[in-house]
């Protein structure tokens, strides 16, 4: 038989970065570039686009954002829910609520929510409550309006003319209404985002980044709108139906606690938010680069000698450096030290999430103060 | 300020611990190196799986972010190349906890530390030690270990965890800050609990000796 | 005691690896850099000795889980057989090791004990590589089939290690002194034990028909056998946790009902 020649095997730079991301990454350090080409400390542009169209199109969401950086693209809608508190005491004592948000992340696959968005999900649900940002008071519904119906107006056209009276805007007729029950009660909004994800392939961190973004910026064209009681609801209207037990024929109350939600754009309250401008998240990646050796040297001297001397040598030209925003599956993969930051323009953070994941490229207190001070630039650059 | 160990207590896993500290209680209970399913396997190291269970009702999201934090940190300093292809299984059962569903910063401290315990109980092969310290910032003073209702109202909270090396608490591990806060404040923060870290770290070697002469009692 | 104790990240005072020749054990961890570096991984008691130009390091320390390592003797249980070999479990949940038909003492294509699930055998660790399946092997004197009149329960793995290895050790003698017994320790913290003739399943087997009439004493010695039996695993179980002082006291309680 034949010796069989081993034959070297050739990849292509996207195929290696497939199968071996922690030596395509290597490779690309060495000469000095990211597997996406941009720099050390370079983010990904981010594009926000205009997005009123949502709005306008659909009645219920009350505000969005599309957000666009490379090949992914975020839109986050935000809808509106109402809840009664029950227990007011109770609520007086949070004073800040949060967004519900739902991120999906779209790769073509259905099913129960992954991991990552049921983690992403949450991450943003507690980091908005604990920056503060949504003081429980400004969704709480204060001026709860009642519709009437103009019976006089009635007679004269066909169709019902309603009138919604507030207590702050129509404070003259306002004190003729008798108020019921249910006006008595308190309502508050709640704010659900749903964000849906376009990307093929983005890190987790800086999904985040782009998630927040968008949840802020929604927040910042956020407009309530009013809220009323249908005046035909206070009447309490039933209807029988048979019960299933009996003959006998029950009453249901359609008196439900239905609050209806004036759509009339000229009529909405921008929401008073505790938001600090500039807000921004941002993410890093810590990982150690081997500059090229200069053997030249080394090879001269006696090696017995000098063979930890010549690791000193070595030592030396690993660089620990800085990777800002995260891209691409062999960064995702290898970089293992990891460091998001939310700055704003005030010179304060809201949040720091850092992990030491590598134990050879650490985090150092230089390395996390130099991406505190990228941060805070880019705060004042691009935060929204 | 200490904690209360108990090891062993779960005679049917490889390693558990239960740790109460502040108002918070936590169960961790540890089996492995066992064999894994074929889609947890890894071929070059081992897998690690974090369950953790909160005091009254079913997992849900909250849980699952709680796990993630877990197991980033947990999975840089356990040495997973000496078990490939094996997995670890960590359950994390909260007994009491103090503080409300919005903030977890308690009880990720408190499952870090007894995660600690429970590692050592089980004999797996650790980069270093660890220990985590959460610390708020309440109108401007700085507190360590605060209890649920002063955190509600906090600037600003912080929960540490750093590599113990040669007993000294000499890199950050993990940091988890949430609030508003200055980049002063933050290194304030990190300069004094790093003295703490050390003193909960002999408190640790007091546990571990009394463990160790506890298993071989019989010599 | 205290002066050795050593946790994951503590320094190890050892001589400098360039000039002695080091043998590391367990709890010590080599980076697989090219320049080594050693760590203790595991808490417990650092065993450090020199000799001339010679260093062994290792920590000594309790655990619950076994990681198989060469030319260990271990207790198993047969769980299944793929191609040409038996699945042997060492410890609940644990990857099963490999145990070749043909890795029994005399064994031929023809004649090889053909095993059952759930039978246990005491064997010897051959391959210990982590990264492939390990298998064990019942040639030596001593392994083979342990029969199915033993009892079968775990210990601590330091426990087991101190029964196996110290020839001295107190607790086996101790325990002489009350019955007659046959014991097969294993590394993985599986101990299988029998007193006389140990736990018989069923009495009446077809060759003792011929003499019914020992059928009572059969029965008697039997159930006396068991007793011992269940005895001395509670002694060995419960010796793990007590003071060599009160061991006596220990064996006296757990064999208070048999003896009367």
């Amino acid at each position: 038989m034949s010796e069989a020649e081993l034959q070297q095997v050739k990849f292509p730079p996207e195929i290696l970065d497939r199968i071996a991301p922690d030596i395509s990454l290597k490779r690309h350090f060495a000469i000095g570039v990211r597997p996406n080409l941009r720099n050390f400390t370079e983010f990904k542009p981010i594009e926000i686009a205009n997005s009123s169209q949502l709005q306008e199109s659909n009645n219920n969401v009350i505000s969005s954002s599309i957000i666009k950086s490379g090949s992914t693209t975020i839109i986050n809608t935000i809808t509106l829910g109402i809840i009664e508190n029950i227990n007011p005491n109770e609520e007086k004592k949070k004073k800040f609520t949060t967004i519900y948000p739902n991120v999906e992340i779209l790769r073509g696959r259905s099913g129960a929510p992954t991991d990552e968005e049921m983690i992403l999900s949450q991450n943003l649900y507690e980091t908005i409550y604990k920056s503060k940002i949504i003081p429980s008071e400004s969704l709480k519904i204060n001026n709860l309006g009642i519709s009437i119906n103009n019976e006089e107006e009635e007679e004269k056209e066909k169709d019902a003319k309603q009138e919604i009276l507030y207590p702050d805007l129509n404070s003259n007729e306002w004190q003729y209404i008798n108020l019921s029950n249910q006006y008595n009660k308190s309502y508050s909004f709640i704010l659900l985002s749903s964000i849906k994800v376009y990307s093929k392939s983005q890190s987790t961190n800086s999904l985040f980044d782009l998630c927040y973004l968008s949840i802020i910026n929604c927040l910042k064209n956020l407009k309530l709108p009013r809220c009323y009681i249908n005046e035909s609801n206070l009447l309490s209207t039933k209807i029988s139906i048979r019960s299933r037990k009996s003959n006998v024929r029950g009453l249901i109350n359609t008196n439900n606690n239905k609050l209806n939600l004036n759509l009339d754009l000229n009529r909405t309250e921008k929401i008073k938010l505790n938001l600090t401008d500039g807000l921004i998240s941002s993410n890093y990646g810590v990982v150690d680069i081997i500059k090229k050796e200069k053997e030249s040297e080394s090879e001269n001297e006696n090696e017995n000698e000098n063979e930890n001397e010549k690791n000193n040598e070595k030592n030396k030209l690993i660089e620990t450096i800085l990777l800002c925003d995260l891209e691409g599956e062999a960064e995702e993969t290898s970089i293992l030290s990891r460091l998001t930051v939310i700055t704003n323009k005030k010179g304060t953070m809201n949040k720091i999430s850092l992990i030491n994941g590598d134990l050879n490229s650490e985090i150092t207190f230089d390395i996390l103060k130099k991406a505190i001070e990228i941060s805070q630039k880019r705060s004042l650059q691009q935060g929204v | 300020m200490a904690f209360q160990v108990k090891t062993s207590i779960l005679s049917n896993s490889d390693g558990s611990a239960e740790l109460i500290i502040g108002g918070t209680k936590v169960l961790v209970s540890i089996s492995g190196p066992i064999e894994p399913k074929i889609r947890q396997e890894l071929p070059n190291q081992a897998s690690l799986d974090i369950i953790i269970r909160p005091y009254k009702g079913l997992s849900t999201t909250r849980e699952k972010l709680l796990e993630d934090k877990l197991r980033q940190l947990l999975q840089s300093i356990i040495i997973r190349y000496k078990y490939p292809r094996q997995l670890i299984q960590i359950v994390v059962q909260f007994l009491i906890i103090d503080e409300i569903e919005e903030f977890t910063c308690n009880e990720l401290n408190a499952a870090i530390n007894c995660c600690y315990f429970a590692l050592i109980d089980a004999d797996l092969a650790l980069y270093s030690s660890f220990v985590s310290v959460v610390a708020c910032i309440n109108s401007g003073n700085l507190l360590l270990n605060p209890p649920g209702d002063i955190l509600i109202n906090s600037d600003s909270h912080h929960v540490i965890c750093y590599n113990i090396e040669n007993q000294k608490a000499n890199k950050l591990l993990f940091l988890e800050s949430d609030g508003e806060f200055t980049e002063e404040t933050l290194f304030t923060i990190l300069a004094k609990t790093v003295s703490e870290a050390e003193t909960l770290h002999q408190e640790q070697r007091k546990i571990i000796q009394a463990k160790i002469e506890n298993d071989y009692i019989w010599k | 005691m205290s002066s050795s104790l050593i946790l994951p990240g503590d320094n190890l005072e050892i001589e400098d690896i360039s000039q002695y020749k080091t043998t590391i054990g367990p709890g010590i961890y080599k980076f697989p850099t090219r320049e080594p570096k050693f760590i203790p991984t595991q808490p417990g008691i650092l065993n450090h000795s020199t000799q001339s130009n010679k260093q062994l390091i290792y920590i000594e320390s309790n655990s619950k889980r076994y990681i198989p390592h060469k030319n260990d003797l271990v207790i198993g249980i047969v769980v299944g057989s793929i191609g040409e070999f038996y699945k042997v479990q060492l410890q609940d949940f644990s990857t099963p090791v490999l145990l070749n038909f043909m890795s029994f003492a005399n064994a031929t294509k023809k004649n090889r004990p053909n095993l059952k699930n759930g039978q246990v055998v005491y064997g010897k660790v051959t391959v210990d590589s982590i990264e492939i399946e390990n298998e064990i092997e019942c040639i030596d004197e001593g392994c083979g089939v342990l029969d199915d009149s033993g009892y079968v329960f775990n210990v601590n793995l330091n426990f087991a290690r101190e029964l196996l290895y110290d020839a001295n050790s107190i607790f086996l003698k101790l325990l002489a002194n009350k019955c007659q017994f046959e014991i097969a320790i294993g590394i993985n913290g599986k101990i299988w034990l029998k007193c006389g003739e140990g736990v018989k399943k069923e009495v009446k087997e077809s060759e003792n028909k011929e003499d019914e009439d020992d059928d009572m004493d059969i029965d008697s010695t039997n159930v006396k056998d068991l007793k011992y039996t269940l005895a001395a695993v509670e002694y060995l179980k419960k010796a793990q946790f007590v003071k060599q002082d009160e061991l006596k006291q220990v064996l006296n309680v757990c064999f208070k009902n048999v003896e009367n």
